[in-house]
């Protein structure tokens, strides 16, 4: 029952989350300079009184709060609306562009927590050696390298180069789909995204394990008998989770941010890219449907963290 | 004795500094900035930021602060277009853009286009003209023009309307840029597009594949930025890209001949006026079919006509049609009717692709015009037949889509066999894919800051760099509501101090050429004679005097302020001779 409660209450405690972020990025979509209708036509200039008959059809003459309402409760009964520009209905974009996204940054943050695991551990326990000189600088480079430019050096090298990966895409165009030709497409932008978060995540874990390793409890587990695996592993391991389980959450908002780089880069046909496209073109009902299923998965990325929190650590749901 | 002399040198010091101040006024040069204007930069646009760069050297030299305001694009259409188009930037307008921010096809045969960029009667909110030009005599030149069915009058009163652009200028005029193509050597065929407008249908049509036969299968991949698709739509009325250039027609076609622009029978293969010209009948060709075998006839186009006019489609085409066509009859299966609501010699023009498309009516019928745009067949593909050299095979969303030669085509099957489009957004992947050899072409618009990157490619032989010569034309937006800018001379000072060939050669490698006209060297009724203001300071600085600027101000300081100055520093000079010659009297004496 103990964690039934602490779900329920963590569900309860996104619900006011999800309101007020759907408020604020609606605020500032509104807020920048023009509208859709700028945009359209600025590809082929519009008379001003069509440019208002648009605006009038698409419900831009309310007020602010009163659009925000209509979206809202149309939001909430799953009718996110249609594209203003391409007459698109949001859910079916979301629906064939959300996995690829989530594909990625899944990918991506598996492969960065097992990089961010071993190697923090090794460095942890190989404290103050030349091996762990070698991965905090390499941690060092891959946290300091802009995103943009690894993904175009990694391009440049793998695909241009050596010829072993492609360049971008989600899969080799004109060819019948295959899944070692798309996991080939996967590897460069999910390494580019793994440099840049394991390296973070890397030093979390090693400075979390060094200060488990300096407990009693681990110079008692040692002074036992037990084998050093075993110390490492079953004791101080679980115990240094902790804090890398609370950026594990936090870092996921910062994946799907970074993934409007990477998704325009790689030419990987995602949300991110398409929510950048929506913002460029004040595409209103784009940018809220898709901020809304963003805002909605790192909430249940974030609740997700909690519960497991909760499970590692019993005392956090008793509290 | 000393001391006494002294005395004497000090108080006629003092006078004599008193008398040359009172005559002698200092004169100072005053190198304040005249006055500042604001400059938008596209932020996508890096050239744009060199090029202004370079034109605020100059004006600085002449006593204008250029400050560069770099927004993205919205936010300039917003401050240009918006609520304050008509004031100064500091009142949240504009004042003017960078070189070439603007690149338009020039279309002089659509008076809609003329009528509300560049008279009053195209004032916003009315029309375009965001710059607040009003001349007299050039909206008459316009509107006589286009009452004129007389060529030889026609282009008098062009030649006499590209005159009084220059010495009024609502814009400064760059260049006509070169658009180049970037494609895999074994392509060939690229040649000028023929559509005024965006890319035609005959850029794909004309192309040749080294070594294919009439039995091999060939496809190509073309670069795109964007997926048209997932961003604008299927339906040619809303879109304006690749899925519709190479899928729709309109009626005619602009064709590109040695001597300019001329229109080319399409779907039309013939059309004539009505004798009192409120009338223009086309006689279709009998042998046109849309894409899933159903035949094109008059009907289709007087369909597509009625959704254009009714504002309630939302078509951003409709803007041309609207003030020009009143309706339209189908007199027979092959012959079109369309009747004005005033004398407008250039409709045929209104009815070539770019301006006008036709759609099936075999499709579309039953759907109300308010619903097309949220339709199946504007937003999946495949949903709307076209009738044009390519048809739509498959569209896989935010990666590509494919169009198939249409064996049915009218003109005759193309030699491509399918055109793969592959949605790669950054222009920095998609140089290393076509030298990868993942895609085949890269269009770019226009040849510019790549350029060395280009040439590097070339050199190495992995790409080959076809120029296009496209209508195109880069300016400068003056906003002439600006109660500085309002003046014609001020305009004409800018234009003298803008250094075009030093920015043609280091910001844009030497590609394109430079205008004297807004009027496209292809395009009809371009007057190649025609002078504008070509880089010189001197003549800069000559306007400017000419709207009462001079620079630097040359200043009296008043007298009062000079008088203190001297006065004070003899005072201060006789007080030190004062004090040596006392030091030197007590020393003396011991």
């Amino acid at each position: 029952m103990g964690l039934l409660s602490y779900v329920a209450r963590r569900l309860l405690l996104a619900i006011p989350t999800f309101f007020f972020t759907t408020l604020i990025i609606f605020l500032l979509a509104h807020l920048a300079p023009g509208d859709p209708i700028e945009v359209m036509s600025a590809w082929k200039p519009i008379p001003t009184w069509l440019k208002d008959e648009i605006r009038r059809s698409f419900g831009l003459d309310k007020p602010l709060y009163i659009q925000y309402f209509i979206w809202l409760s149309n939001a909430l009964q799953g009718n996110l609306g249609y594209s203003y520009i391409s007459g698109q209905w949001i859910g079916a974009i979301i629906l064939s562009l959300a996995w690829n996204t989530i594909e990625l940054m899944l990918t991506a943050q598996i492969v960065s927590l097992i990089v961010a695991v071993v190697l923090g551990v090794i460095a942890a326990v190989k404290q103050n050696s030349p091996i762990d000189a070698a991965i905090s600088t390499l941690s060092l480079f891959g946290y300091s390298m802009p995103t943009f430019w690894l993904a175009l050096l990694l391009i440049y090298v793998f695909s241009l180069n050596l010829g072993l990966l492609p360049t971008s895409g989600y899969s080799t165009v004109g060819q019948p789909f295959s899944l070692l030709d798309h996991l080939r497409h996967l590897i460069l932008p999910v390494a580019t995204m793994v440099i840049n978060n394991s390296a973070y995540l890397l030093r979390l874990v090693r400075s979390s394990m060094i200060e488990v390793l300096s407990k009693s409890y681990i110079i008692t587990a040692r002074a036992k008998g037990l084998r050093e695996r075993t110390v490492i592993y079953k004791h101080a391991f679980r115990n240094a989770l902790l804090p890398l389980v609370t950026v594990v959450g936090i870092s996921m908002g910062f994946l799907l941010g970074g993934s409007v780089i990477i998704e325009s880069i790689f030419a990987w046909p995602g949300l991110g890219r398409f929510i950048m496209q929506a913002a460029i073109s004040r595409d209103y009902p784009s940018i809220m449907g898709t901020s809304m299923i963003i805002v909605i998965m790192v909430l249940l990325a974030n609740i997700s963290v909690d519960i497991a929190y909760g499970i590692i650590d019993p005392r956090i749901r008793y509290e | 004795m000393l001391f006494r002399a002294t005395l004497i040198i000090m108080i006629l010091l003092i006078l004599m500094a008193s008398f040359i101040s009172r005559v002698f006024g200092q004169v100072i040069e005053d190198r304040t900035p005249l006055f500042t204007l604001h400059c938008l930069i596209n932020s996508t646009k890096p050239g744009d930021l060199a090029a202004a760069t370079i034109w605020k050297e100059d004006l600085a030299k002449m006593g204008i602060d250029l400050r560069l305001e770099v927004l993205d694009p919205v936010a300039i259409s917003s401050r240009m277009w918006g609520e304050s188009w008509n004031k100064r930037w500091e009142e949240g307008g504009w004042d003017l853009t960078a070189p070439t921010m603007f690149t338009y096809i020039w279309d002089p045969t659509s008076l809609v286009w003329w009528e509300s960029c560049w008279t009053a009667w195209g004032l916003l909110p009315h029309g375009w003209n965001n710059m607040g030009w009003t001349n007299a005599r050039a909206d008459m030149l316009v509107r006589d023009f286009f009452r004129t069915f007389n060529e030889t009058k026609r282009r008098e009163l062009m030649y006499e309307w590209q005159r009084i652009f220059v010495e009024d200028p609502p814009v400064i005029l760059c260049f006509y840029p070169y658009f180049v193509v970037l494609h895999n050597p074994k392509i060939t065929g690229f040649q000028a597009w023929r559509v005024c407008g965006s890319e035609g249908f005959d850029m794909y049509y004309d192309l040749n594949y080294e070594g294919k036969t009439e039995d091999d299968f060939i496809y190509i991949k073309w670069m795109t930025s964007v997926d048209t698709g997932l961003t604008r739509g299927w339906n040619p009325f809303f879109v304006d890209g690749h899925p519709a250039w190479a899928s729709f027609h309109g009626l005619l076609s602009m064709v590109e001949t040695e001597k300019g622009y001329k229109l080319a029978p399409l779907i039309a293969k013939s059309w004539e006026w009505s004798e009192d010209c409120m009338s223009m009948t086309f006689y279709l060709r009998d042998d046109v079919y849309w894409h899933d075998g159903v035949k094109l006839t008059a009907e289709d186009v007087v369909f597509s006509i009625e959704a254009a006019l009714d504002p309630a489609t939302g078509a951003t085409i409709s803007g041309d049609l609207i003030p020009v066509i009143d309706h339209a009859e189908a007199l027979n299966e092959t012959t079109v009717v369309i009747y004005l609501k005033e004398i407008y010699p250039d409709l045929p023009c209104l009815m070539s692709t770019y301006h006008f498309f036709v759609v099936p009516k075999h499709v579309l019928g039953n759907v109300p015009h308010s619903e097309w745009k949220t339709h199946e067949t504007n937003t999946e593909g495949g949903k709307l037949p076209g009738c044009g050299p390519y048809k739509f095979k498959e569209w896989v969303k935010g990666q590509y889509w494919v169009l198939e030669a249409f064996d049915g085509y009218f003109g005759g099957r193309p030699f491509i066999d399918e055109i793969i489009f592959r949605v790669i957004p950054d222009v920095s992947t998609a140089l290393m894919a076509l030298e990868a050899g993942e895609i085949d072409v890269i269009p770019e618009y226009p040849a510019g800051e790549l350029m060395a990157e280009y040439r590097r490619l070339k050199d190495e032989g992995k790409v080959a760099i076809s120029p296009q010569r496209k209508p195109g034309l880069g300016f400068i937006y003056v906003n002439r509501n600006h109660p500085i800018l309002a003046n014609r001379h001020v305009v004409r000072a800018l234009w003298y101090a803008l250094n075009l060939p030093r920015i043609h050669e280091e910001v844009y490698f030497g590609y394109g050429q430079i205008a004297n006209s807004p009027i496209h060297p292809m395009m009809p009724y371009y007057n190649p004679n025609n002078t504008v203001p070509t880089y010189d300071l001197n003549a800069a600085r000559h306007e400017l005097e000419l709207a009462g600027y001079i620079w630097p101000r040359r200043i009296t300081v008043p007298f009062e302020v000079y008088y203190v100055q001297v006065v004070g520093a003899a005072v201060g000079g006789a007080i030190v001779a004062a004090a040596t010659t006392y030091a030197v009297t007590r020393k003396k004496s011991g």
